[in-house]
């Protein structure tokens, strides 16, 4: 275990220090993109999980609902998401309908950015394709789960 | 030195494009959509340095430039959001300017009424009918009201005057 653990600090340490442009540094710069948003979407669900949807002590404040005084359709996305950590998916249903949808969204993008993490330093090779195909199942994703919030935002403009 | 060359803007790059990405899915969430309009502009910015400093230095600018690309996107969906609230408050101070009008032309109406009207009730119930007369005028009321204090004083004077008659 240990020695896996230093062969994986060795191979980002390899990447640190290779500056050289061509696919080396492509694959350096897949993998930093890769990693920060791994761990955005894990602070998201370390988020969702500390605070609590009974007590709704969110910090984050709707914008919408405060200028408009109606409620936005992510509206309840921070209690749903708290209540899908802690598997309650019906309650989750029913502070945001979209609330499952989103909260997949994100957790398939963690699975894609750590499977490509442990194949980026396993087999480092065809990154550029890897990129291209990431990137499209990554807008296709992204459109399937926000597209209420598309249509929200067309109505509002026209 | 060369390697370093290669790498310039590089960093800028890889910056604005995260930034640039966050500000998308920040953007298209309607509560926090304003928020997205400062990251937007850090990418923006991010990006545009990137570009300047891989053109300067002939290196690859597509991190960058897709930063930038991004970047405004976002700031297009958040301009998007904030022109919408912006139309709303002044829609909403004109509803507000209409209620206050509003009310007041119905303030109005009903003074004019009771300045001038005279109503009459009518209750039907099979061949009983009762007939109800009465004004709303100001100077009518204020006649009737005098009258109706008139009558009680001579009510409360005989009242008193029966009292001491009996001692």
């Amino acid at each position: 275990m240990n020695w896996k653990r230093k062969e994986l600090k060795k191979k980002i340490q390899q990447g640190k220090n290779n500056t050289t442009p061509g696919p080396s540094n492509e694959k350096n710069t897949y993998l930093v993109i890769n990693v920060i948003f791994a761990g955005i979407i894990i602070l998201v669900f370390i988020y969702s999980g500390f605070f609590c949807p009974e007590k709704n002590d969110y910090p984050i404040e709707c914008i919408h609902e405060r200028i408009t005084g109606e409620p936005c359709p992510s509206c309840g996305l921070s209690r749903s998401f708290s209540y899908i950590i802690r598997g309650d998916i019906s309650k989750a249903a029913s502070y945001n309908e979209y609330g499952l949808r989103v909260f997949l969204f994100f957790l398939f993008q963690l699975v894609m950015r750590l499977s490509n993490i442990v194949y980026i330093l396993r087999k480092p090779i065809h990154i550029r394709e890897l990129t291209i195909v990431d990137s499209a199942i990554a807008i296709i994703t992204f459109i399937l789960a926000f597209r209420q919030f598309f249509v929200y935002y067309l109505q509002l403009l026209f | 030195m060369e390697e370093n060359k290669t790498n310039t803007g590089h960093g800028m790059g890889v910056a604005a494009l995260i930034m640039g990405i966050l500000s998308i899915v920040v953007a298209f969430i309607p509560c926090l959509g304003l928020l997205a309009f400062f990251t937007a502009i850090v990418a923006i910015v991010l990006g545009a340095i990137g570009i300047s400093q891989a053109s300067r230095a002939e290196t690859p600018k597509g991190l960058s430039l897709g930063g930038l690309i991004t970047g405004a996107l976002a700031l297009i969906i958040s301009l998007a959001q904030l022109v919408f609230f912006v139309g709303f408050s002044k829609n909403f101070d004109h509803i507000g300017e209409r209620i206050e009008e509003a009310i007041e032309e119905v303030e109005k109406d009903i003074r004019e009424d009771f300045e001038t009207g005279d109503f009459k009730i009518t209750i039907q119930d099979g061949e009983e009918r009762i007939e109800i007369e009465g004004t709303a005028k100001k100077k009518d009321l204020r006649d009737k009201l005098e009258k109706l204090e008139e009558v009680e004083l001579e009510k409360e004077g005989a009242e008193k005057e029966d009292t001491t008659g009996q001692k």
